[in-house]
């Protein structure tokens, strides 16, 4: 029985093809029982007009040869259907021809522009009040004349009405998609912002520390060669003389580099580092999440884009555990190898259930002041605040580096646990 | 009498940098270090330097609060050292009242000079920052006379034209010898124009100048 089932909607009205055509051949089989069982003369023939049954089978073929293109053409395939509908009423009309004739109408009201249907109902306006004046003309009398108009309206007005209001249904269901589709699209748009900003930031703080050590080149080559000349050997002075200029021509090119990246004037004070780790957690603990930072005394002096990551991971996953456990208490813990960094921010799991799949979308900007006075950003670095969000800068920040990230709930256990692993260069200036 | 001078960066190797280009010169001496904008003014209470070498970006405390907090107490004359000239960062500068802005690819003895012009009270700018200054004043119109500001009738007419002086970049002894007076009363005059305007550096005045409409 099943099998029957699929293959009656996967197969026989699986496409739209399939559709038309199984239609074409229900409406014939239809048809041609009912003149098999002799149930035919829907109307009363012209005079002098006295055909075989089996003439129908010749109008039945017709019409459903044209039901095959209702939908290619659905005005064409209904002024077809009318003709033949009308010779086969002259010879006493068959029910099937009839059926064919109501899909083809439907068809008419539901395949065409927008303002065809509203054109089609003034057709059947006419039509109905034609058959009726027709009637009375004729000599049929006022109650044969409101029996034909009905019958009119039964035939034309029924398939109108009907395809109107599908076609209405089906506009909202596609209004209804097109702007879920739209929401979806400046969601994705508004977290593609989110973390090409992210990325400018990323590049901005790196411009930074090779800035620094770009200046720290310049000057120091200028006093060698200030302070002795450069030596007397010529080799020397030449070699440093050189390195002085790669180092200015470097800085002129990475201003032009700054400049590409700013978007508006940015903040003036250096990106923060690890060691700021303590004032962040301060501040944190100050607005009721309590941050415990362990082994931030083991760390070795760290190259300036993994110092800054790491600083703007804990700070992201910080401010993530202080939205969706508040109040809890957040382990913040640091392991240093001579090849890697480790960070792990681990917090218990709040009564509000895993946030990780709920993008929370609240942009404010939260300044918390430490107990020195200084205001520290505690709000997570990447400009919107869903979860999901955060979690793809912070991996971002990790795997630039060649490290990796992970984020989840630990096995076992209600604790949420952010891990990032940072390689570090072996030779560190 | 050698000049006192405090370096704030917050890169190690810049400041030791510093230290080497400024030994060069005998009147010249690096009295300490700072790491940050805030060690910068307490180390600035502490070691009374005269001039202070001050980058913009460090963490915490900027370059540019930390020089508004020098100027507040009148501590020492600041003169920016930082690695790009980007417009808000040397207007951020001279508002605050640094006296000069330089870049980090400085020549030692452009550096040298500078730091004793700074500490002899005049402004040092950076040629490629001069530039961009003169055409951010030429693109605003000085305003007129009808919209004098009030302290420009506290001036007497040898102080206005001593600011004139100071609004075209002049030395105390450019502005001896155009007004024809001693070294010491220009000197003298343009410490009471700086007290009238209320303005901490020469810089300062002269922006208060253009934009007051004093030719």
């Amino acid at each position: 029985m099943s099998w029957l089932i699929e293959f009656w909607r996967g197969r026989v009205r699986g496409t739209e093809r399939a559709r038309d055509v199984s239609d074409a051949c229900l409406v014939a089989a239809v048809g041609l029982l009912l003149i098999a069982v002799g149930v035919t003369g829907a109307w009363t023939p012209f005079p002098g007009t006295s055909v075989s049954p089996w003439w129908h089978v010749v109008s039945l073929t017709a019409i459903c040869a044209v039901m095959l293109v209702k939908r290619r053409h659905p005005l064409l395939a209904l002024l077809a259907g009318g003709l033949v509908f009308v010779a086969d009423a002259a010879a006493g009309g068959s029910i099937g021809v009839l059926l064919g004739f109501i899909d083809l109408m439907y068809s008419a009201t539901l395949f065409t522009a927008p303002k065809v249907p509203r054109r089609l109902a003034i057709a059947v306006v006419v039509a109905v009040t034609g058959a009726a004046t027709a009637t009375v003309i004729v000599g049929g009398g006022v109650q044969a004349a409101v029996v034909n108009a009905l019958q009119a309206f039964a035939i034309l007005g029924t398939p109108l009405w009907w395809g109107i209001s599908v076609r209405q249904q089906k506009e909202i269901a596609e209004m209804a998609s097109a702007r879920a589709a739209d929401l979806q699209r400046l969601t994705e748009l508004r977290e593609s912002e989110a973390i090409r900003e992210e990325r400018m930031r990323m590049a901005r703080d790196l411009h930074d520390a090779l800035a620094g050590n770009l200046s720290a080149i310049a000057i120091n080559s200028e006093a060698a060669l200030a302070s002795t000349g450069g030596g007397d050997d010529a080799l020397q002075r030449e070699a440093l003389g050189v390195v002085r200029s790669a180092s200015v021509a470097s800085l002129r090119e990475m201003r032009s580099m700054v400049l590409l990246l700013r978007a508006g004037p940015d903040s003036v004070t250096s990106p923060p580092r690890l060691a700021e780790l303590g004032a962040l957690a301060e501040s944190f603990g100050s607005r009721g999440t309590s941050v415990s930072v362990n082994g931030l005394t083991g760390v070795p002096t760290l190259p300036a884009a993994v110092d800054q990551a790491a600083y703007r991971i804990a700070q992201e996953a910080l401010g993530n555990a202080a939205r969706h456990a508040q109040g809890t208490t957040v382990r913040v813990d640091i392991g240093a190898t001579p090849a890697t960094l480790t960070l792990r921010i681990t917090n218990p799991r709040a009564d509000r259930g895993d946030w990780a799949d709920r993008a929370e979308r609240a942009s404010t900007t939260s300044t918390a002041r430490t107990a020195s006075g200084a205001a520290v950003d505690v709000s997570p670095a990447s400009s919107t605040h869903s979860g999901g969000m955060g979690l793809t800068t912070m991996r971002e920040r990790a795997e630039a580096l060649g490290g990796r990230f992970e984020a989840g709930w630990t096995d076992g256990s209600d604790e949420w646990t952010v891990t990032a692993t940072l390689p570090l260069p072996g030779a560190m200036a | 009498m050698s000049i006192r001078v405090l370096l704030a960066d917050d890169h190690p190797a810049i400041r030791s940098g510093l230290r080497l280009l400024l030994q060069a010169a005998d009147d010249i001496t690096v009295v300490g270090e700072a790491g940050s904008g805030s060690t910068a003014v307490s180390n600035a209470r502490a070691l009374t330097p005269d001039v202070i070498l001050m980058d913009i970006r460090m963490p915490g405390l900027d370059g540019i609060e930390a020089t508004r907090a020098v100027r507040a107490e009148n501590l020492a004359e600041v003169l920016v050292l930082t690695s790009f000239d980007l417009d808000d960062y040397v207007f951020g500068a001279l508002r605050a009242g640094a006296a000069g802005f330089l870049l980090k690819t400085v020549g030692a003895a452009a550096l040298i000079d500078a730091v004793r012009r700074v500490a002899a009270g005049e402004g040092v700018l950076a040629p490629e920052v001069t530039r961009r200054m003169l055409e951010a004043f030429a693109a605003v119109p000085p305003a007129r006379a009808a919209t004098a500001p009030a302290w420009l009738d506290e001036l007497t007419e040898r102080e206005k034209d001593v600011l004139r002086c100071l609004g075209r970049g002049m030395s105390n002894a450019d502005i001896a010898e155009a007004l024809t007076i001693s070294a010491a009363t220009a000197k003298t005059h343009v410490s009471r124009v700086l007290a009238k305007l209320n303005s901490s550096s020469r810089m300062q005045a002269a922006i208060l100048a253009r934009e007051a409409g004093v030719e």
